[in-house]
């Protein structure tokens, strides 16, 4: 396999600029991903936030390439280990994926193949990118099984999907995903559809392999809390945009967007007063029609004229510290 | 659960389905107006006297109490006595009726059956893989074509054009009569008199279970584990056959259950558009004549040929779907 | 700009050339058929027996029938009977459906459990078997039996998809907000459920129509049905024995029921997709 190397001079792991990605639907073109940028290098832990409906899946699912109609990448570029993703073929990216990309999904239990045994999916994953003999595959698949902390693995990869609970199936995914050892692991909201005991487990796993692999993980969700505790840089992400990007600390305590500000304000903490949640007033937009100008400016309180117009370009703030927005000094100084 | 015991369940609970049959078809044909002895021989064209009448009727015991007759009749039945067939073309006992004639439906209605399951699963697959294609567009028009053509007028055209026109294919029945022929010799003269009715069935059954097939198939691709499967570098070509293909089989299996009914309905007009001496035709025949005992025997026996396909296609299910054994 | 599910349903039904067309047919013979004695005086459907057989012509479209009859007047009346046949058959499938369904689906429990067994119950039989045998009990054969007796068949099929709609609307919170506001439960089903029930009645019916009209055609053509009305079905069976000499006889009624009937499934087709969820293409 020729190295197809990138018109792009990176040294980061993951280099994404300029992604779209529309779909065209019956009532009109959804610009789900619209001119996104970001990187994620080796061995970091990269989070992407926003509210539901903002294109942070679409994104995830764009980088291995796995969108279907009427989705369709319009537009950008995806430069990963040093090679153009958007440029390679079908063939290629089957190689690719599971391999060097793999992917952790939300729901568990429509994300499992109901008529085969966890071991075999298991297997099956490690088969297509090993080459190790058949009587071998087992013992792996028990080994990772052990990793992800599933009691009695020998066993319990000859049950099905159903057989397992919420959280054990999470834990398969996971197993999947890591069964050969990927550059990346992209995981989109493992958690969300989990007990919040369940989720603190996976947490903690989460934690463990990011220790022991050293694997960069690109983590989308909508729990800041998640972010927190995992992440080293964090972008969050707007109507198909990203607002704001940086590592977790500067984000959560000086971010410059105000709609990162004001995330940050609507999550509750243990000492927020019952009187005093905090939302963001309006709706998130429709993204067949986003609002002109900034997407975020009809629901902002620092907008102004040139907010409806223009889009804000995206602008260093510091170190590694970018923020799309007209009006990014005033929020910093109105800390 | 377990299998073997899902499976027991599912045999015991076709008993008293089978009873409930009997007691609707008792009913129906018992609670209908009109005379039935009477109906029945004014059907057959021969003036006859009251007293045959009132004999015959005393003989079938229709002068008694309804559910009395009902036991009775059941209790016959559990002992292999379907009736007599009281019509001047039969006049038989029904069992020997449809001993004669059984295997000759079955095997038309199993054969029709296999090549549609065959074809309907072959081209509804590849026709969602590849929707939009013209592969698709030239198969679901067809589909739709034939879907909606009647089976007997079908028939009738293939038989206009193989037999009379082009004279490649016999016209009707089921074998050359008035000729002897060697073993081997009478089994190609019986199929190629069974190749049109075998394929007008399966031309209509396959139309309706491609379409069918091919929308479960798409269904089943829009499931989040094609995309799982897809992420995890499996190629295109086994996405489709290993793990979308299995997970349609299930409902394709219900369906081709629950459409037992079709196929039983397309051999029932091809045997009579044929001419060919099987259950179906007889049926026709009997109702035609209003041969009322031996209709509700007749009509007993297809009723349990179905529950018994039933019973075949839920064990073809649980054998397939993992989840049903828990 | 919020889109109701009426308006997406009648744009993507609308980017349906084909239901289109199927919609365009059915028009046509419904008119073809209400205008029946004006475009086919009944003078051509009268047996004459100094014309019989005739090849298609400039006189008789279709030709002739074993009895003089015009082929093609006939099919214009037997559009009629097949319509009328079909309609009252969906009539009264509708009506039990809607009734059985909606009852079993609102009230659940006991009632939904007793109203199940019965449609069970109904579906035991395999359909050919309990038609022939419903059509052939009476002591006079009419059409409107064959249409009673397609009902019959048919209508556990509806209620099962009527029950389900129920019972998953029933639990919508608009229910419970009409339910609160005092409103009665003929007033909640009727104004606020049903509504929204009405794309699988409608999805459905038109498919059934097409179900209806292929199998009263069946059952003339084997002979069950009303010998004296003017039926596709009775005018092929009657063209059979003359197969090779006359072929039109039994040819073009048979394409009529065709074509009548892909009419029937395209609307269907196009209707079940613009009303599905799922499809945004």
């Amino acid at each position: 396999m020729s190295r197809q190397e990138c018109d792009l001079k990176t040294t980061h792991l993951l280099d994404v600029r300029e992604l779209k990605t529309y779909f065209y639907t019956i009532e009109g073109t959804v610009r789900a991903v619209d001119g996104v940028d970001l990187y994620v290098d080796r061995g970091e832990t990269f989070g992407l936030v926003g509210e539901s409906a903002c294109g942070k899946s679409t994104v995830a699912l764009s980088i291995p390439r796995l969108i279907q109609t009427p989705g369709r990448i319009v537009g950008g570029e995806i430069s990963f280990d040093g090679e153009d993703i958007l440029r390679k073929s079908p063939q290629e990216m089957e190689k690719i994926r599971g391999r060097k990309i793999s992917m952790v999904f939300q729901n568990p239990m429509s994300s499992l193949n109901p008529i085969f045994t966890i071991g075999e999916q298991i297997g099956e994953a490690i088969r297509l990118h090993q080459d190790i003999p058949r009587s071998e595959v087992n013992d792996r698949v028990a080994k990772i099984l052990e990793k992800v902390e599933i009691p009695d693995p020998r066993n319990r990869m000859k049950d099905y999907p159903h057989e397992y609970s919420g959280g054990m199936r999470q834990r398969a995914m996971i197993a999947m995903a890591i069964s050969c050892n990927p550059l990346l692991l992209i995981a989109d909201e493992p958690t969300t559809s989990l007990d919040v005991t369940i989720q603190a487990q996976i947490l903690e796993l989460m934690k463990s392999l990011k220790q022991e692999l050293n694997t960069s993980i690109m983590l989308i969700t909508h729990d800041l809390g998640l972010v927190a505790e995992l992440c080293d840089r964090v972008a969050v992400m707007y109507a198909g945009r990203i607002a704001e990007c940086s590592d977790v600390k500067t984000v959560f305590k000086h971010a410059m967007h105000p709609y990162t500000r004001a995330l940050m304000k609507a999550t509750p903490t243990l000492r927020t007063k019952i009187e005093e949640f905090y939302t963001i007033r309006g709706f998130v937009p429709e993204l067949i029609n986003p609002p002109q100008g900034c997407r975020f400016h009809p629901r902002c309180e620092y907008a102004t004229d040139i907010c409806a117009k223009e889009e804000p370009p995206k602008a260093e703030a510091g170190e590694g510290h970018t923020v799309s927005c007209w009006h990014a000094n005033e929020v910093e100084k109105s800390q | 659960m377990g299998l073997a015991a899902y499976i027991t369940k599912r045999i015991l609970l076709v008993v008293p389905t089978f009873f409930v049959a009997t007691v609707i078809i008792f009913l129906l044909i018992h609670v209908a107006p009109g005379d039935p002895i009477q109906l029945m021989f004014a059907e057959s064209g021969h003036p006859v006297s009251p007293l045959i009448v009132q004999q015959v009727r005393t003989r079938l015991g229709l002068d008694q109490p309804l559910h009395v007759q009902y036991l009775i009749w059941i209790g016959k039945m559990l002992t292999g006595d379907l009736g007599v067939s009281y019509s001047a073309q039969f006049g038989r006992p029904v069992l020997s009726l449809i001993t004669e004639r059984i295997w000759l439906t079955v095997g038309i209605m199993v054969t029709a059956e296999a090549l549609s399951i065959v074809f309907a699963l072959a081209l509804g697959v590849v026709a969602a893989a590849r929707q939009y294609s013209v592969i698709d567009n030239l198969c679901s028009v067809s589909a739709l074509l034939g879907y909606s053509m009647p089976t007997f007028w079908i028939g009738l055209v293939l038989i206009m054009v193989f037999s009379v026109w082009l004279g490649l294919l016999p016209t009707f029945g089921v074998m050359t009569y008035g000729v002897e022929f060697p073993p081997i010799q009478r089994v190609i003269d019986i199929a190629t008199h069974l190749i049109l009715p075998v394929l007008v069935i399966s031309f209509s059954y396959t139309a309706y279970l491609f379409r069918m097939v091919r929308s479960n198939m798409l269904e089943v691709l829009r499931q989040d584990y094609i995309t799982t499967a897809r992420a995890k570098g499996v190629k295109e070509r086994m996405v489709i056959y290993k793990h979308a293909l299995r997970n349609t089989l299930l409902p394709t299996v219900t369906l081709v259950g629950l459409s037992v009914g079709f196929i039983l309905s397309g051999a029932v007009v091809v045997e009579t558009v044929f001419s060919i001496p099987g259950l179906g035709s007889l049926f026709i025949e009997l109702a035609l004549k209003r041969d009322y005992p031996a209709l509700m025997g007749l009509s007993l026996v297809i009723t349990i040929m179905v529950l018994l396909a039933n019973l075949c296609t839920d064990i073809a299910y649980s054998l397939i779907d993992p989840r049903i054994r828990y | 700009m919020k889109t109701g599910r009426a308006q997406i349903a009648w744009r993507k039904f609308k980017k349906n050339r084909a239901s289109f067309v199927g919609g365009g047919i059915l028009v046509i013979v419904i008119l073809m058929a209400l205008f029946a004695p004006v475009i086919a005086p009944e003078g051509r459907i009268e047996i004459d027996l100094t014309s019989t057989k005739l090849p298609p012509g400039p006189d008789h479209l279709f030709g002739t029938d074993s009895l003089g009859r015009d082929v093609a007047a006939y099919i214009i009346w037997g559009a009629r009977t097949s319509l009328m046949v079909a309609a009252t058959a969906l009539l009264l499938e509708i009506l039990l459906a809607v009734a059985v369904g909606a009852i079993a689906g609102y009230y659940r429990g006991i009632v939904d459990d007793i109203l199940m067994r019965i449609t069970d119950v109904i579906l035991v039989l395999p359909t050919i078997v309990l038609l022939v045998v419903i059509v052939s009990m009476f002591k006079v054969r009419s059409l409107f039996l064959i249409a009673a007796a397609m009902a019959i068949t048919s209508w556990p099929w509806m209620a099962r998809v009527v029950r389900s709609d129920f019972l998953s609307l029933r639990e919508q919170p608009f229910v419970e907000a009409a339910r609160s506001l005092g409103a009665s439960d003929f007033a909640i089903v009727a104004r606020h459920i049903l509504p929204n029930a009405l794309s699988s009645i409608i999805v459905l019916g038109t498919i059934d129509i097409a179900w209806f009209i292929l199998y009263q055609a069946t059952l003339t053509f084997l002979g069950l049905g009303d010998p004296v009305a003017v039926s596709w079905g009775s005018l092929i069976s009657r063209g059979r024995n003359y197969l090779g000499v006359a072929w039109w006889i039994s040819t073009f009624p048979g394409l009529a029921i065709f074509i009548v009937t892909l009419a029937c499934n395209l609307l269907g087709d196009g209707l079940r997709d613009a009303f599905d969820v799922k499809t945004r293409v």
